[in-house]
């Protein structure tokens, strides 16, 4: 009788202090009772999930999960286009982002950034969440130099690191997916379970690849990854002014009603002013003679 | 149930716990200090858990199994209270696996195979191809290096 009514007591005084520590004391409670084996591991996960607060966007999926959903965006894409498969271009192309990405805001994803070229013409340019980018040969004609190809994966790595491609998921299938993982007792998954969070998953993919392919990023979200790839630029080295280089190297050669940049990103001019705003004052950096020659042997078009 | 509520609250309340970082990425890089141009000095697997001693920025000073501090950035790690074992200077990291682990469970291996079983598997062999790449540490500070981009003045950036 002593020992419940300081039980209560305790539960009371906890109860003021509100959901971060009921969040905690649901952890403590059911890792405390899974090691003294008084609750069941699934009796111990429903403890934990009905301590956490309900309401879910895309910015909860863990790394793992963005992942995921990257490489059925990724595999979705390459249903459309196929990979160059020239491995020493690859290989330069990984250097030089997984480089970048590491002096971004988000250098850790679940398995990293992860870069392919694409085998078209087309000026085009893909970010699945988690890290995996596409880059069109023909958008690596357009560059002239290192700097050049780096501004176009910062853009890139920007994308990822902001969740811009997450964010296009529509809210109701978060929702959804949130509800079914959160269900009681759903420490493995029966056939309707799985069903429904492959239909919220298939639809979470269909949303994002719409973005990359169609719609296109916000305006705002555009911004964010320009003034982010200026950051990153800067940060590593590189000239920042490159990315207003290829800008304009773009537009004169984007198809409108085409599949390329023109039908997903803002005209480059719009651009070009915000970052040349953005980038200010002070001269362009000398590339050196390495850096030049590496860059033409790596991407030189036979 | 009534009875596992007391003795959880009355254990909750005595038991210390501590903080932990949990890495919530495949392998998550260390470094020797707080910048992307620090020397790698190891790394920690998912579902790790670090102890974290100290931060500067988005950098966390942390302290691994057997010994040795280094610097994880924090997008590597998600942070827990954990049970603490007592008599261990270590963490007990199995619980907070096992949460990872459920939190993942949803979109996931699992959900990922129905959807290849719908949608056909040619994209993912290539998927596969682009995260069999790795690029080594020592390559990655060479390209840097011999393409002038290390800054020259040692400030941290």
């Amino acid at each position: 009788m002593k020992v419940f009514c300081a039980s209560l007591l305790a539960v009371g005084l906890l109860g003021l202090a509100g959901c971060q520590t009921m969040d905690t004391m649901s952890e403590i409670g059911a890792s405390v009772g899974v090691a003294t084996g008084s609750v069941t591991p699934e009796e111990a996960e429903s403890i934990r999930r009905s301590g956490k607060a309900i309401a879910r966007t895309f910015e909860d999926f863990t790394p793992r999960q963005e992942y995921f959903i990257g490489r059925s965006v990724g595999a979705t894409l390459l249903t459309t286009y196929s990979v160059d498969a020239d491995e020493a271009a690859t290989r330069y192309l990984n250097v030089l982002g997984q480089g970048l990405a590491a002096a971004g805001p988000r250098p850790e994803t679940y398995a990293g950034y992860r870069f392919a070229i694409l085998d078209s013409r087309e000026i085009n340019a893909f970010a699945a969440p988690g890290g995996f980018i596409f880059v069109s040969r023909g958008m690596l004609d357009l560059c002239q130099s290192e700097d050049e190809v780096a501004a176009v994966l910062a853009h890139e790595i920007a994308h990822v690191a902001h969740r811009h491609g997450l964010a296009a998921i529509k809210q109701g299938r978060v929702t959804s997916a949130f509800a079914i993982l959160a269900a009681e007792g759903a420490r493995t998954f029966g056939g309707q379970d799985l069903a429904e969070l492959t239909d919220a998953f298939e639809g979470s993919i269909r949303d994002i690849t719409t973005t990359l392919m169609t719609a296109g990023y916000s305006r705002d979200q555009e911004r964010q990854a320009d003034a982010e790839a200026v950051r990153i630029l800067s940060r590593v080295g590189y000239d920042p002014h490159a990315l207003v280089r290829v800008l304009q190297a773009m537009g004169p050669k984007l198809k409108p009603g085409g599949r390329d940049f023109a039908r997903t990103h803002p005209p480059p001019d719009a651009r070009i002013r915000d970052v040349s705003r953005r980038i200010g004052s002070g001269g362009p950096r000398a590339a050196g003679s390495v850096r030049t020659a590496r860059f033409q042997q790596a991407l030189a078009t036979p | 149930m009534r009875a596992y509520w007391i003795i959880a609250t009355l254990i909750a309340l005595t038991v210390p716990t501590v903080q932990a970082d949990i890495v919530q990425v495949r392998e998550a890089v260390i470094r020797d200090r707080p910048s992307f141009l620090g020397k790698v000095v190891g790394q920690a697997t998912f579902g790790e858990a670090l102890r974290p001693r100290s931060t500067r920025g988005p950098w966390v000073q942390v302290s691994r199994d057997g010994g040795g501090l280094g610097w994880v950035h924090r997008s590597a790690l998600t942070r827990r209270e954990v049970v603490f074992v007592s008599g261990e200077e270590t963490v007990s990291s199995s619980v907070s696996s096992d949460e990872l682990a459920l939190a993942g469970k949803g979109f996931s291996q699992e959900v990922e195979a129905r959807f290849r079983a719908r949608h056909g598997d040619a994209g993912f062999k290539q998927l596969d191809r682009m995260e069999e790449l790795e690029i080594s540490p020592e390559e990655q500070h060479t390209f840097f290096k011999q393409g002038g981009l290390v800054p020259k003045t040692g400030r941290q950036p």
